[in-house]
């Protein structure tokens, strides 16, 4: 019986060690020195916390300019943002599209057209979405024009009031490929028999799907929102590639100003630290509340 | 079971006809040498003594053979004489030092040894000299010796030298197309006169600002020798860099280029390389003649000039702008700070907020001017700086703000239609040092100091300067280097009442930098923001500083 309880425990012990090293300390590392002063390493409490949030150049929460309505308006808020829009629209995008293309002739090679963006690296999109953006060549102002739209042709992201949305829209046609694919998978796994049985009830299409399919999907979409709201949480590569976190950080995210923190001089780790707590209580939180929303559902 | 045993019985059988046969051969050699020393007895020689002789001399022979040799060597035997030479190693890279031994056989003690080496060396006597073959080649070393009697023998050891493995040397710089092109043949003609090959990798900015601090910090560096065009950045690189005061001649540069990469313990770590200065406005000399446009000698001729091109109905705006992170946003806006503010402004910026605050009136007032012709519409959206430059060829804009190695971009039609003309009234031009530096993990660093010595002197800087767009900084590149339009702007700048002044965000550095170029980009879109603007530059100036 003893021989039973040790040999497992000798087994997780290599994998346990490297968490150890690679990960735990890290984030134990990484926490200690979010309380430290740069320079001297004193402790100075949640001093550098109250300085990213709101007494940095460009501070987490720029509150004068929440007020006023203008960007910049702080990496987190920037952030929320990206939630706010990115996912209702995959989301929305990926259930119409995996919809729309279920049981449909040539529906595999389109899923997997669409799903192209998500193997697309995102310093990749971020490139591809400067060309898409260009003022002269740009595919986005071209249609503008061919639709008689000229007068709101220009580059993008070279204004602060739409640097920040363009970016988002932009990745939302490299996520929707997710949603997509996540939710054709929860579709195949709606039994037929309730499609068959709100038929010969009479219920409408849009009846049958809201009621049935939508329901359904519940936990699909616990999946797809968790995923979905940890990448934009994250978000770095293309923010960094299409627009720098301009003009004027219009467009930064916490990721770029924890990579900014850390990588520039005068090199401030504590504050770089305190981000990095400060993005992973966020994410952390986020993913614990929706594991327990799934455990239950 | 009973297969198992017979696997095994037939595996061990086999093994032990192995040791058999082994033993076997052994025991042959054996006999063969015990052979050899029983006729050696049978003609005097003492069997104990030879063995004795052996035991000693394997303690400083390499080989068994050879310990037999140097014993029977000693033994009083009747024997023609023959002489064995050997060479420890025989091959090798030059310069290779090698041990040679003679091994006399027979004849009549004593002998005399000569060793011809075969590279035409002066011969040895010695019976077990060493020597050191300086060059690549295969040598045929020959020993001959000679008895007492005046009876000789010789014998040969060839003897392999091979030529070192070729070094090749790393440069990382920011260049990539046209600029690289000629910085190419810079180092090709470094090759040429030293034989050592060259690899150049062009980085973005931001992969040169991060990726090579990070690897320096790790103990290690790719690059031989890297150019960059940041003092600030070099100075706090210097703990993982060269120094050059050994290396080159300070005094034969601006002192403001030594200076900008000289610590407070006045050890340089960079050698200057070439000068690009930022001279003003460029434009086309056909495209002003076809409009009736002049050159302005004051602002106000300026506005006036921009007001004027701005109506001409083909052009989209009177300035285009250009942008990459940000820098030829900041170039105009560092024309505008020096042109209405002085190049003292400038430098004082650049010191710092201990003198001189973005929100001070005189630096508030230098950017309401550039605001004032922002808001007016004269300045393009900023677009990639490249391709603004085609824009600005092709007549899309009238004036475009740019650097001196404009000569040299292929987007340029014809050098010849090209010209230029410096901020109205100005008396500060920015000016951008590219910067050699050699890591102290430099792979090969004896050739990088090579490269570098060759970069920061004339001969390098003459045929960058002899391709176009920037200018020496080594006192004896000669005038006559130079291309007709660049001699023009350097005659520009090294006008007594022009002070040439380190790029400003470039000389802070940091995040300061990106903040810089970013608020800028803001700025050209929204000049209402000055205010904002330049309240986050000071916040920055001062961060920066901590």
């Amino acid at each position: 019986m003893k021989g039973r309880t040790i040999t497992p425990i000798l087994f997780l012990i290599p994998a346990f060690f490297l968490l150890m090293l690679f990960v735990f300390y890290p984030i134990v590392d990484t926490i200690y020195i979010s309380f430290l002063k740069k320079g001297t390493g004193d402790f100075i409490g949640l001093q550098n916390y109250r300085h990213v949030l709101f007494g940095a150049v460009y501070p987490l929460v720029n509150t004068r300019n929440i007020v006023l309505g203008e960007f910049p308006m702080g990496s987190l808020i920037h952030n929320i943002l990206w939630i706010a829009i990115h996912l209702p629209l995959t989301m929305f995008f990926g259930l119409l599209l995996a919809v729309l293309l279920r049981d449909v002739k040539g529906g595999a090679i389109l899923k997997s057209i669409i799903f192209l963006g998500m193997v697309t690296p995102l310093v990749v999109g971020g490139v591809l979405l400067r060309f898409m953006l260009d003022v002269d060549a740009g595919v986005a102002n071209v249609v503008l024009r061919d639709i008689g739209l000229g007068s709101f042709v220009r580059d993008w992201r070279a204004f602060p009031d739409t640097a920040l949305i363009s970016v988002i829209l932009g990745s939302v046609w490299i996520w929707t490929g997710f949603c997509m694919i996540v939710y054709s998978a929860g579709l195949q796994g709606i039994p037929v028999e309730l499609y068959e049985a709100a038929k010969i009830d009479g219920a409408s299409r849009w009846k049958t799907f809201w009621r049935i399919t939508v329901p359904m999907l519940k936990s699909t979409t616990l999946v797809v929102v968790t995923m979905t709201v940890l990448w934009e949480l994250k978000v770095f590569d293309m923010v960094f590639v299409a627009t720098q976190g301009g003009p004027g950080g219009a467009s930064r995210v916490l990721a770029y100003d924890m990579w900014l923190e850390g990588f520039y001089t005068p090199y401030n780790f504590g504050t770089a630290a305190a981000m990095a707590v400060f993005l992973t209580i966020l994410t952390f939180g986020f993913a614990a509340y929706m594991v327990s929303r799934m455990s239950k559902s | 079971m009973t297969s198992v045993r017979r696997t095994f019985d037939s595996v061990l059988a086999i093994l032990l006809i192995i040791v058999i046969i082994i033993s076997g051969v052994g025991v042959y050699y054996s006999s063969a040498i015990m052979g050899k020393l029983d006729e050696v007895s049978t003609n005097q020689a003492n069997l104990s003594e030879a063995i004795i002789s052996i035991n000693t001399t394997q303690a400083t022979s390499t080989s068994l053979l050879e310990a037999l040799l140097e014993a029977i060597s000693g033994l009083n035997v009747s024997m023609p004489l023959v002489v064995i030479g050997s060479a420890t190693p025989t091959s090798g890279v030059a310069p290779l030092t090698v041990s040679l031994k003679a091994v006399p056989i027979g004849g009549t003690p004593s002998y005399t040894f000569e060793w011809n080496f075969g590279d035409g060396m002066p011969t040895s006597s010695e019976r077990t000299p060493t020597h050191n073959y300086t060059s690549a080649g295969t040598y045929t070393a020959t020993i001959t010796i000679t008895d007492s009697v005046g009876a000789s023998a010789s014998d040969t050891v060839t003897i392999k030298a091979t030529a070192a493995a070729p070094v090749t040397l790393t440069v990382f710089s920011l260049w990539g197309g046209s600029e690289e092109k000629n910085f190419l043949q810079c180092l090709g003609n470094f090759t040429e006169l030293t034989g050592i090959p060259v690899t150049h990798y062009h980085y973005t900015t931001e992969d040169l600002l991060i990726g090579v601090p990070m690897q320096l910090r790790a103990g290690s560096s790719i690059a031989d020798v890297i150019i960059a065009p940041w003092p600030a950045w070099i100075l706090e690189l210097a703990p993982y860099l060269i120094s050059v005061n050994d290396l080159i001649d300070s005094a034969k540069y601006p002192v403001n280029t030594i200076n900008a990469v000289k610590d407070a313990n006045d050890v340089i770590w960079a050698a200057p390389f070439k000068l690009s200065g930022k001279p003003g406005f460029w434009y086309k000399k056909s495209f002003f003649a076809a409009n009736g446009l002049t050159v302005p000698t004051n602002y106000t001729e300026f506005k006036t000039l921009l007001a004027t091109i701005q109506g001409i109905s083909s052009i989209e705006q009177a300035v285009a702008s250009g942008d990459t992170v940000g820098w030829p946003l900041s170039d105009t806006t560092e024309a505008f700070i020096m042109g209405l503010g002085g190049y003292q402004l400038q430098e004082e910026l650049i010191t710092g907020p201990s003198v001189r605050n973005w929100t001070d009136p005189e630096v508030k007032a230098a950017f309401a001017n550039l605001t004032e012709l922002l808001t007016a519409g004269y300045f393009s959206t900023p677009a990639d700086w490249t391709d603004q430059i085609t824009k600005f060829w092709n007549e899309k804009y009238g004036i475009y703000f740019m650097g001196s190695w404009m000569t040299t971009m292929s987007q340029i039609g014809d050098v010849n239609d090209l010209d230029f003309f410096g901020f109205p009234d100005t008396d500060g031009v920015g000016g951008s040092v590219d910067y050699v530096i050699a890591p102290k993990y430099a792979p090969h660093p004896d050739e990088a100091n090579q490269l570098l010595q060759y970069l920061a002197g004339p001969d390098a800087q003459t045929i960058m300067v002899g391709l176009g767009g920037f200018f020496g900084t080594h006192d004896d590149v000669p005038e006559t280097a130079y291309t007709p339009l660049d001699k023009k702007v350097l005659d520009f700048i090294s006008q007594s009442t022009i002070h040439i002044v380190s790029d400003l965000d470039d000389a802070i550095g940091g995040k300061f930098q990106t903040t810089f170029w970013d608020q800028l980009k803001l700025l050209w879109v929204d000049p209402s923001k000055l205010d904002d603007v330049l309240n986050t530059l000071q916040a920055a100036a001062l961060a920066q500083q901590t």
